[in-house]
């Protein structure tokens, strides 16, 4: 219960949970203006998502899901039907796989602006050192690159855009989003290290007057696939690496 | 989660307490800063200024003048709160020659397990009272005692393993349910019932401001300056008068100063957001380009040869998650000085950059390390850290009020 046990007990032995194992998503991946307009075309870049948490169990919400799961949800600025929300987190969980078949922290992460893919995000916390690169914060520089090349208002746009990523986002990102004022999020597993959508804070749906505007979640797509992708990378993890003294059996958000 | 509501009370009523701190010796003090707090002894030794630090103003202000502001840490809930009360069954001893058998006894029966700062046995502290001492028994259960009256004393002790000769008939008393963790909290407790308190001497002296010597004060007050400085630079330019900086405290090298950037086209970037930036920048890698915002700069020391750093290194206890240049992982052991409080994403981007300690000038009013949250006092989360408030707080709030 001290302030800190500064130089006695520090995080180091902690794998690196802002940190993709090294040789992970190297190079210059395209941080542009992409767009998609069909969510079940083909031609994707691989590996271009990853948020990444490891989560310790798949989405308690499943309940909270099945009235949402056939009806159209409409949060302020945004209405989407079931099978939008179907074919998007289904191409978001493509992306994951991808992901992690490519060494990468399964995390598929995608922003949808009427009906066309404004962003991509993947982590970018390894080749930038910068620990805010998640894939949300990627994708928000991404829309917000959109806007300009576009010339669009990045409210307006916002306003009007919906996050499909494949793991909770984490409270950073969850109060990024908020600022953005994004109306809607809908997302598979938690994030019991790090989310920012119910798992560790309500940052979502906090009475914070001055970040933003609330939004609405939908969780629990396919949450167990993306627990399951999510243990396997980290499984197959540098096995050489001091094991995590806290919550060994979680992961972590990249 | 506990930490989601809070009141926004921080922990300065603390401060007027009246604490032993002063009893304690000067060698104590001494062990203490250098189990647990490495860098700030080190950091005293053989220091060459660096380039940009104002050594004569340092001088100047060390000898002349006071320190016009106090400092504030921003303790966990559990160290700020008040004291919460349970209530207990205490029973008179009217025998006192019997009072260590019957704690030995009765301590058979109820343990207190996960009681353990409470004391068995307390004197009367009403002298007219007729029985010399009373002892506790066992925590009541809440609610029951009103609906089914207050149990006797064989109905407590049932089954004859306590003699209860020379006990008297039990009451209920209020009694602290967690140990203290302060010495406020242990003065409030120990008014309820006598509770044991293993002192946390760091807790103290940083409530009691005792934790920063004159010359550290300088030197932060030094660092602010200058986080005010950029705040003033980004405020001509039309940002938000919010202004940081990021120190290396085993150096003392400033590594990065930014202002908040925040715009139509990137209302993100706020001041720590563009700091975790900028020491990205130090370190060869980082996302934005500030050339705009010629005050948001980069210190040259933060690409230092990693050899010198590694011997700066020698003499700490810190361990850098190291990379293969010889520079800590990200932000690892790094101080932020920032004029206003971050906001929650700023916050968990600070965890998530590992830093060591961030001091603010001003609340704010959806602050995330004190106000609204305290993300750094979070035990779920996998890094904590401390939090300093008050530095220049006069100026830093008058930053905010004038833009």
């Amino acid at each position: 219960m001290r302030l800190l046990r500064a130089g006695k007990q520090r995080p180091s032995r902690i794998r690196s949970p802002v940190c993709p194992p090294s040789g992970s998503s190297p190079g210059n991946s395209s941080c542009g203006p992409l767009t998609f307009r069909c969510p079940l075309s083909s031609a994707w870049l691989p590996a271009c998502a990853c948020s990444a948490a490891l989560v310790s169990r798949a989405s308690s919400c499943g309940s909270g899901m099945e009235e949402t799961t056939t009806a159209a949800v409409a949060a302020r600025g945004v209405s989407v039907s079931a099978e939008e929300r179907e074919a998007w987190m289904e191409k978001a969980m493509h992306m994951a796989k991808e992901a992690l078949e490519n060494g990468e922290v399964p995390v598929g992460c995608l922003m949808v602006y009427n009906n066309e893919v404004l962003a991509k995000g993947r982590n970018e916390v390894n080749q930038t050192k910068n620990a805010t690169r998640h894939a949300e914060m990627v994708a928000i520089d991404q829309v917000l690159e959109w806007c300009h090349h576009c010339g669009r208002t990045p409210t307006e746009v916002f306003e009007h855009t919906v996050l499909y990523v494949t793991v909770e986002p984490c409270i950073m990102c969850a109060a990024a989003l908020r600022l953005m004022k994004i109306p809607l999020v809908v997302y598979g597993c938690q994030n019991e290290r790090f989310g920012g959508c119910g798992s560790v804070l309500d940052i979502a749906s906090a009475d914070l007057p001055n970040t933003g505007t609330p939004f609405k979640c939908i969780p629990g797509y396919r949450a167990e696939e993306a627990v399951e992708m999510l243990k396997t990378f980290y499984k197959q993890e540098n096995p050489n690496a001091p094991k995590s003294k806290v919550r060994k059996k979680e992961g972590h958000k990249c | 989660m506990d930490g989601s509501k809070q009141i926004p009370g921080m922990c300065i009523t603390v401060l007027l307490l009246s604490v032993k701190c002063k009893e304690v010796s000067s060698r104590e003090k001494c062990q203490e800063s250098k189990s647990l707090r490495p860098t700030i002894s080190v950091k005293k030794m053989d220091r060459v200024l660096c380039p940009g630090e104002h050594g004569e103003e340092n001088g100047s202000v060390m000898e002349h003048k006071t320190i016009p502001w106090q400092i504030f840490p921003v303790l966990s809930d559990q160290q700020s709160q008040g004291v919460e009360l349970v209530l207990a069954y205490a029973v008179p001893i009217l025998d006192k020659k019997k009072t260590s058998r019957l704690v030995k006894e009765i301590s058979a029966v109820y343990p207190l397990e996960g009681q353990q700062h409470l004391k068995r046995v307390r004197a009367c502290t009403d002298k007219a009272s007729p029985h010399p001492l009373e002892m506790l028994i066992c925590l009541a259960k809440p609610g029951k005692e009103k609906a089914e009256g207050l149990h006797t004393l064989s109905e407590l002790l049932p089954d004859k393993q306590v003699d209860c000769c020379g006990l008297g008939e039990p009451f209920l008393v209020h009694v602290p349910a967690h140990p203290p963790l302060t010495r406020m909290q242990f003065e409030e407790a120990k008014f309820h019932w006598p509770t044991a308190f293993h002192e946390d001497k760091y807790v103290t002296s940083a409530l009691t401001g005792h934790l920063f010597s004159k010359e550290e004060k300088v030197k932060m007050q030094t660092y602010m300056k200058q986080a005010i400085w950029a705040a003033q630079q980004g405020a001509e330019k039309g940002m938000k008068a919010i202004g940081a900086v990021v120190v290396d405290p085993a150096t003392e090298a400033v590594l990065a100063v930014g202002h908040d950037c925040r715009s139509s086209s990137n209302p993100l970037l706020h001041a720590t957001m563009v700091c975790i930036d900028l020491v990205a920048q130090g370190q060869g890698r980082g996302t934005y380009n500030f050339k705009s915002h010629p005050a948001c700069s980069v210190s040259s020391l933060g690409n230092r040869d990693p050899s010198a750093s590694k011997a700066i290194r020698a003499g700490t206890v810190r361990k850098f998650e190291s990379r293969d240049n010889g520079l800590p992982y990200i932000c690892t052991g790094y101080e932020l000085y920032i004029t206003s409080e971050p906001c929650v994403m700023c916050a968990m981007a600070l965890v998530h950059s590992r830093i060591q300690r961030v001091f603010y000038g001003t609340a704010s009013p959806d602050g995330a390390l004190g106000t609204k949250y305290k993300i750094h006092t979070r035990q779920d989360l996998n890094h904590r850290f401390e939090v300093f408030r008050g530095i220049l707080e006069d100026q830093c709030c008058s930053l905010i009020k004038d833009s």
